[in-house]
């Protein structure tokens, strides 16, 4: 049987020029979509980055059993010298289903073009495919719905709740109806530290 | 049909700046008179058939390829071996970087007469190449590693890519381009500093020899026919590297956009 993902920020500290993390705790084992509000700089990004070990922190320890992490990042970040199928194959070497995840964000016959000749929207549905596709332990969205009209975001909002919801996921967003139409764990973060906005969740947040 | 009528326009436009640039030469000839100093492009064109009717000319070319090409491909080999560790050391890059800048500088004159105290005179072409296109491979392949988006490294390193394949799928497309491109001026680079370096070592069967040669017994048109020769066999060999290295990144997947939105 496979063991519950848990995700556990110990006593963490992280600044750059300025604080980002003081003495951060919590323990998240509950699978489900938690979405993240704040003000741009205040460090959302890097609180990803931190789970996903490109950042160690300062003080305090990080742990997670998760083997994988699917992380979308802000840029897109698809290699451009490759097509788009080439692009989901270097993380899943299922083809058919990679297609069938391009299908479901409403993607079809883009297989054989390169990243820039698709428009931006396509791209982020693309990265976001690319995500999917790696079936991570721990899924973060950085601000999954840039540049992606409100009809499509419509779709993939439900698309999304059915795949992730045995997942530990964060999803980054500015938006709060996008917020709330995929997750009732609302976090703002804020003041080097995550505050939970509803009662419903499972997070101990610790000062 | 449309494609089949600009390819058309192009040769006729191209035949037509030859023709004319024939013309410039051949008035030239007229103005200076003199054949010891320049050639007519008629006695070139003869000269040129009845060289080619002689097995020492195909035999002559032959080598001298085989020498430069030599020197050029060790050159391709170790910039990239070198590029590569240099990368993976600070320490080894500082060690090797003045060496590779002065060997940048030295002229090819001063690098031939002391490669000829230590090899034997065929060799010396073969070093020179070596000599003159390492440093451009090896800066090159150094810049484009540094160039290597960080952004896709780091991607990398989260979709828990092996070495391997962060090699395969991000360092090599992100290279090609300078890579390319060091070969291209590599390749010409070769060409002149290898036949540059047979004019002052004179190996047998070798363009150089024959162009020193002419020197000795003021034979112009053979002098014209050799420096034709060496031109367009630089450039036969430099697209056909070309082509080369364009099939390998196709056939590895790797595909850049240009202006006209078509592929390389």
């Amino acid at each position: 049987m496979k063991t519950k993902t848990m995700l556990q920020f110990d006593n963490v500290t992280f600044c750059y020029d300025k604080t980002i993390l003081q003495q951060f705790c919590c323990y998240i084992d509950k699978q489900g979509i938690y979405c993240i509000l704040g003000k741009s700089g205040c460090g959302k990004t890097t609180f990803f980055k931190l789970i996903s070990g490109l950042l160690l922190p300062q003080k305090g320890s990080i742990y997670h059993n998760a083997s994988k992490i699917s992380f979308l990042f802000q840029e897109n970040r698809l290699l451009p010298w490759f097509t788009v199928l080439d692009n989901m194959t270097v993380v899943n070497n299922d083809k058919e289903y990679c297609i069938s995840i391009l299908e479901q964000l409403d993607l079809f016959g883009i297989e054989n073009k390169l990243p820039s000749e698709l428009s931006g929207g396509m791209q982020r549905r693309v990265a976001l495919a690319k995500a999917i596709a790696y079936d991570g332990d721990i899924f973060l969205l950085d601000e999954p719905f840039v540049g992606i009209d409100l009809e499509r975001k419509k779709q993939i909002i439900p698309f999304l709740q059915k795949k992730l919801f045995h997942k530990i996921c964060f999803v980054i967003t500015h938006n709060i109806e996008e917020a709330t139409a995929l997750s009732s764990h609302l976090f703002l973060f804020q003041k080097h530290t995550l505050k939970a906005v509803t009662s419903n969740d499972f997070v101990e947040f610790i000062h | 049909m449309k494609i089949f009528i600009t390819q058309n326009k192009k040769l006729i436009s191209k035949t037509a700046i030859l023709f004319v640039w024939l013309l410039f030469w051949q008035f030239l000839f007229m103005i200076v008179n003199k054949q010891i100093l320049i050639a007519s492009p008629i006695s070139v064109i003869k000269t040129f058939f009845s060289l080619c009717s002689e097995y020492s000319f195909w035999y002559t070319i032959f080598y001298s390829i085989i020498r430069i090409l030599m020197g050029y491909l060790f050159s391709v080999f170790l910039g990239i071996l070198f590029a590569i560790f240099c990368h993976r050391s600070k320490i080894l890059y500082d060690f090797f970087s003045p060496a590779i800048h002065t060997m940048k500088a030295t002229p090819v004159a001063s690098f031939s007469i002391l490669v000829l105290l230590w090899v034997k005179t065929d060799f010396v072409p073969i070093v020179i190449s070596f000599l003159m296109v390492f440093p451009l491979i090896w800066t090159n392949i150094s810049i484009g590693i540094e160039q290597t988006q960080k952004q896709y490294l780091e991607m990398a390193k989260v979709y828990g890519f092996s070495y391997f394949k962060t090699c395969r799928y991000i360092y090599i497309p992100s290279v090609l381009p300078y890579f390319i491109s060091a070969c291209h001026a590599g390749i010409g680079m070769a060409w002149k500093a290898g036949i540059a370096a047979e004019v002052i070592c004179t190996p047998n069967a070798s363009i150089g020899k024959k162009i020193y040669e002419t020197k000795i017994y003021l034979e112009t048109s053979e002098l014209f026919v050799w420096t034709i020769c060496a031109i367009l066999f630089s450039i036969l060999l430099e697209k056909c590297f070309l082509q080369l290295l364009h099939y390998i990144s196709r056939k590895m997947g790797i595909l850049y956009e240009n202006k006209n939105n078509a592929t390389i």
